[in-house]
């Protein structure tokens, strides 16, 4: 399931400031290129956890790439260095990159429901220009989530309360959300008209429990609350 | 036949000259243990009283193997006594297999109550010594003293008055009564006595050997020996629980360190292909020039991963240690290593295949450490079999520094060479040199 572009690239697209954050110096050095490559400006690159918090509440980047597994740990490291950049600024933007993808590191990285927020899997860098489109959109505050991460939620439970009252079709339309498409771009996917993905989203958003809220918001809490089942 | 022979014992002799000379036998053999007896006995008491300031300890907090350990001669003796038992036939139930065997050191425990009874035995058994080994010594004194009256006197008028011993008037009464008074007659009657004493000694060894062995049986029996029995069957279950659980401890670092060792390698490797086959793709069009620079790398990044895989698959089961055996792929180990490798190994028959993998594993540890930390020079591997053990060893002349405590390495070969009931020693004093052995065991 790869990802769709939404938006061509390189039009109406801002150079972003970005921090790298990977131990490993090959990967790390591949990032800045391809980054800088697109006309990003990378403004720092750093090896492991305190260095990214340090780097990101000193530079304030508009978005920071950062690798999960770091160290000294090795384990989540990186999580756990995105969650307490945003704990002291929340809604900074982190795109977390793995090797492997569990639907509970999505949870806690959405836990604060302010959005900002990208995992995905570390091959999805390979197609430069989706992986540069969800870094954008990550940057502008949306939540990005790998289609792998709902492929697990799929296939683990079915849950009977909530999200059970979701029609199908209802369902495939928030994984989309959760990958962070737009309207325009789920439309497209779903062969659906702009008005009808409105209708189907404001369904979703109702039958969630959700309150009318600033629109972006809404479709973090509405990721949200598929992730948790 | 002579199954059915009845027991002395029981005092019905029967005629025949086998069965006189087992009785014989039987009679000296108690006789002896009956005779040493209150040497061993003293001795068992002395072991006690020598290990009573271990009874003071014990009331100290962790005194109690040190009073377990003061009071280990007197388990010895009391070993010795259950052997001594065994052997004029009261076999102590419980021991077969104990006294003889080795047994663990540390199983000596205050809380043993078979440690209790063996001094309770050293204790009481001394008394009874003393009466059991009197009564042996009087009757042989008695009996060849009074049958061979005749011999040692052959024609002296002077009566044997070997009986009257500070009671003169009851000899002479007795005397008297019996109508002994010329010296044939006291002679003749002196002979019979002995004979008679002689004659009853097996009855009297055999009787006092069962007092003695009684009680040995009673204090001694199964309950101590059992419970050492079962502490060293526990100590081999600890040894061998141990075990499992560093063959365990082996087994997940080495899981874990694979999976590093393919995150941090290979898969980098391929993430990072991809990265740049994306940026060639990306680039094709509009920067042709930036797309062939990108491929080029992806060239470069996949023949490193084949390296890595080929390196990584090496680490995991080399195949020529399958194929050619520890010795051929020592070789080719030395042939690798950054630091020049001097091989001290003779030829060497294939071994079980565990024996011969953890000692590869901990050779190739080493020498990774070698090259990686020590900055030594030369450095030197050696295998020797020596019966049932086979040495490695690594040593070099670097900075040296080398725990089993510090690095992950180390410990994890620990675990490795634990596993197969084998040992690790380093030694590596700051500033070199390092010498790093493991024995492992192999039949």
């Amino acid at each position: 399931m790869p990802l769709t572009p939404d938006a061509t690239l390189g039009v109406g697209r801002r150079p972003l400031r970005i921090v790298v954050a990977d131990d490993a110096v090959l990967l790390r050095e591949g990032l800045v290129r391809l980054l800088a490559e697109d006309g990003h400006q990378v403004v720092a690159a750093v090896g492991d956890g305190p260095a990214l918090v340090e780097a990101v509440l000193e530079l304030r980047p508009d978005v920071s790439v950062v690798d999960v597994r770091m160290p000294p740990t090795y384990t989540d490291e990186g999580l756990r260095a995105a969650i307490a950049v945003r704990a002291q600024r929340p809604g900074a933007p982190m795109l977390v990159l793995s090797q492997y993808v569990e639907a509970s590191y999505a949870r806690d990285l959405l836990a604060d429901g302010s959005g900002g927020v990208g995992y995905l899997l570390k091959d999805r860098v390979a197609r430069v220009a989706e992986f540069l489109d969800a870094l954008d959109r990550v940057a502008g505050g949306a939540a990005v989530l790998d289609p792998q991460v709902m492929a697990q939620v799929l296939a683990g439970q079915r849950r009977d309360n909530t999200l059970g009252a979701l029609t199908a079709r209802e369902r495939e339309l928030l994984a989309l959300m959760a990958e962070g498409h737009s309207n325009t771009a789920i439309a497209q996917r779903l062969v659906l008209s702009a008005s009808g993905v409105e209708k189907h989203i404001g369904n979703v958003f109702a039958k969630l429990g959700l309150p009318p809220d600033e629109a972006q918001h809404r479709r973090v809490m509405a990721v949200l609350a598929y992730l948790k089942g | 036949m002579s199954e059915s022979l009845p027991s002395p014992a029981r005092g019905r002799p029967r005629p025949g000259a086998r069965f006189l000379v087992r009785i014989a036998r039987r009679a000296l053999a108690e006789s002896l243990y009956l005779l040493t007896a209150p040497l061993t006995a003293a001795a068992g008491l002395l072991a006690v009283i020598g290990g009573l300031w271990g009874l003071v300890l014990l009331l100290l907090p962790g005194g109690s193997s040190i009073a377990a350990g003061a009071l280990a001669p007197a388990r010895w003796l009391a070993d010795l006594e259950r052997w001594r038992i065994a052997r004029m036939g009261f076999p102590v139930r419980g021991t077969a297999g104990v006294v003889r065997r080795s047994r663990p050191i540390q199983t000596a425990d205050a809380s043993d109550p078979g440690l209790w009874l063996d001094v309770a035995h050293a204790v009481v058994v001394l008394p009874v010594v003393l009466v059991t080994s009197v009564l042996t010594v009087l009757w042989w004194f008695v009996g060849i003293g009074a049958a061979t009256a005749g011999l040692r006197h052959p024609f002296t008028p002077s009566p044997p008055m070997v009986l009257s011993t500070g009671s003169l008037h009851a000899h002479s009464f007795i005397a008297v009564k019996l109508g002994l008074h010329s010296p044939d007659a006291r002679l003749a009657f002196a002979t019979a006595v002995g004979l008679l004493t002689l004659f009853t000694l097996p009855l009297v060894t055999r009787a006092c050997t069962a007092v003695q062995a009684r009680l040995g049986q009673a204090l001694l029996s199964d309950e101590s020996a059992l419970h050492r029995r079962i502490s060293g069957l526990e100590q081999e279950r600890d040894t061998a629980r141990a075990q499992t659980v560093a063959a365990v401890t082996a087994e997940a670092t080495a899981l874990r360190r694979l999976e590093r060792d393919i995150h941090d390698g290979p898969q980098q490797r391929l993430v990072r292909l991809a990265m740049e086959l994306g940026r060639a793709e990306h680039n094709f069009d509009s920067r042709p020039e930036a797309a062939r620079v990108a491929l080029a790398d992806a060239l470069a990044q996949t023949q490193e991963a084949l390296e890595e895989l080929r390196a990584l698959s090496r680490g995991i089961a080399p195949p020529i240690l399958a194929d050619r055996g520890l010795r051929a792929a020592l070789d080719a180990l030395a042939a690798r290593s950054i630091v020049p490798v001097e091989l001290d190994a003779g030829p060497l028959d294939r071994l079980d295949p565990a024996v011969e993998t953890a000692a590869y594993f901990v050779i190739a540890e080493a020498l990774t450490n070698v090259a990686k930390h020590s900055h030594a020079r030369r450095c030197v591997v050696g295998l020797r079999r020596e019966e049932s053990v086979l040495q490695a060893w690594v040593w070099d002349d670097g900075a040296g520094g080398a725990a089993l405590a510090k690095g992950h390495g180390l410990r994890g070969l620990d675990d490795r060479v634990h596993a197969i009931a084998g040992r690790l020693r380093v030694t590596s004093p700051v500033g070199g040199p390092t010498t790093i052995v493991a024995e492992l065991p192999c039949r």
